[in-house]
């Protein structure tokens, strides 16, 4: 027995070695590199020498008002896709589901639309969409009947998340549509006839049957959401312009990559960059835990 | 059972009304940007909401004739194609900065058009039949048309395509090669270090 475990061992690292090497350097490796990264001062610019600095980044990160901006700014991001997506992805999905309206697979589509389009190109289109002069700001116009009305809400700091938040929910709930309604379609429909004959209402079908068995894919629709949103950059950069706009719309991974490679006077820019893109990690990570936890309570 | 009636009958006018509202909402930003791609940037500046006309009514278009320079990038290859060219320009659309430029062979021109000068004007429908139709059908589509010469679309989808056929390949391979190694052959221990859990 172990003289033939060891005519297998070549065989098994043939196997194993290509994947487990591309995973440590491309994965692995960076990870360790930007914790490594974000202790120390180090700036290729300058030459390869570096220093321990400690926990100097994150003390300025956490005393840098832009930061707290921008956690509340993608906090309200993992908002929007947890508690605007999902249910609604969720709502549309049941609408579809129990057939009640005709043409389900066209309004499937439909819904699912923008996914196939470039986050950039989306992100350009409702900028178009809620520009001064734009679709929006007209159709204010007509039904105010005040010929001046904007559409304002991305000019100000206290409101420009709302229009990015609806441009976030119209790209995303297709997705989660789908989702559900690949795992409704799984319920089996004895399930539901039985009920019926039971006499259950629609309202209990709904509560009593459909949610408690979409469990699972409401948790796992949830760590996406939450994974996603904190990685997020690419709607919210190109529905901004750069500037004051773009800096009022700020989430986590625009400060990491506005501090990491544009802000030339900060002389330790990557090892900020670095820090904060840790912090990205910690905070979706214990979102996910909590959400896991808050999944395992209801069950 | 009247109830029972109208209540199934309020569920299906809501499940109507939230899905043809987001139905809306999906198509007419789609369907503005879609036929947004075949107006003119004049016309885009002009009225964002008209639906095209410029490109699509081309029939009387004026057209200027210029010389051949530096910024005037031939569409043929000027190495081989040694045949005396006019080039003309709209004036209408993107004018003056060489976008909407036009190679007419000399040879095919009725000779009054081919003798034409740089600076002098010319209008669509006084080119022949096969010319103008070449002309007026390129015009319609030149937002496309300049986004693969101008904007070397055809590169970059090749990219795409080399990008997205390799990455799937090779996750694939190696995917189905560690998943096999580590569920079917022995070793369970190193499996374990490997997948980490």
């Amino acid at each position: 027995m172990k003289k033939r475990d060891l005519q297998a061992l070549p065989a098994y690292i043939a196997l194993v070695a290509p994947a487990l090497i591309i995973y440590l350097f491309i994965i692995a490796y960076p990870i360790f590199y930007s914790v490594w990264l974000s202790f120390t001062d180090f700036n290729p610019n300058r030459g390869g020498s570096w220093n321990f600095v400690g926990l100097l980044q994150y003390r300025t990160m956490f005393t840098d008002p832009n930061f707290w901006h921008a956690l509340k700014n993608n906090l309200i991001v993992v908002g929007v896709s947890v508690f605007g997506q999902i249910p609604i992805g969720f709502i549309l999905a049941y609408l579809l589901f129990r057939k009640m309206v005709k043409w389900g697979r066209f309004f499937q589509i439909v819904v699912f639309l923008p996914h196939f389009l470039s986050t950039i190109v989306i992100g350009i289109l409702w900028k178009r969409m809620f520009q001064a002069d734009g679709p929006v700001s007209r159709m204010i116009q007509i039904f105010s009947g005040d010929p001046m009305a904007q559409f304002e809400m991305m000019l100000y700091r206290e409101t420009v998340m709302i229009p990015i938040g609806f441009a976030l929910i119209w790209i995303y709930t297709g997705l989660y549509m789908i989702i559900f309604l690949a795992n409704l379609q799984k319920i089996n429909e004895n399930l539901i006839e039985a009920a019926k004959i039971d006499g259950a209402a629609e309202s209990q079908i709904f509560f009593r049957i459909i949610v408690p068995m979409l469990a699972g894919t409401i948790l796992v629709s949830t760590i996406l959401a939450i994974a996603g949103s904190l990685r997020g950059f690419d709607l919210i950069f190109s529905i901004t312009t750069q500037g004051l706009q773009r800096s009022n719309a700020m989430v986590l991974p625009i400060f990491m990559y506005q501090s990491a490679f544009q802000d030339y006077t900060n002389s330790m820019r990557f090892a900020y960059g670095a820090a904060i893109s840790n912090i990205i990690v910690v905070i979706s990570l214990i979102l996910i835990a909590f959400s896991r936890f808050i999944g395992r309570k209801t069950e | 059972m009247d109830l029972e009636k109208t209540k199934a009958l309020t569920g299906r006018t809501i499940a109507y009304i939230v899905l043809v509202s987001w139905a809306l909402i999906t198509i007419l930003p789609l369907f503005w940007m879609t036929y947004s791609s075949f107006k003119s940037n004049e016309e885009l500046t002009r009225n964002i909401y008209a639906f095209p006309h410029d490109l699509f009514s081309n029939a009387e278009d004026e057209y200027v004739v210029i010389a051949p320079q530096l910024n005037v990038i031939p569409d043929y290859d000027p190495e081989t194609d040694l045949r005396e060219r006019l080039i003309i320009e709209s004036v209408t659309i993107s004018p003056g900065r060489r976008l909407m430029v036009y190679f007419l062979v000399k040879e095919d021109l009725p000779p009054e058009i081919a003798a034409l000068k740089p600076g002098d004007r010319l209008v669509l429908s006084d080119l022949p039949a096969g010319m103008r139709r070449n002309i007026s059908w390129k015009t319609m589509i030149f937002n496309y048309r300049s986004a693969i010469t101008r904007g070397g679309l055809g590169q970059k989808f090749i990219n795409s395509l080399i990008y997205a056929g390799v990455s799937t390949f090779l996750i694939n391979l190696l995917a189905l090669m560690t998943a096999f190694a580590l569920s079917k052959m022995q070793f369970r221990k190193i499996s374990l270090a490997v997948v980490g859990s």
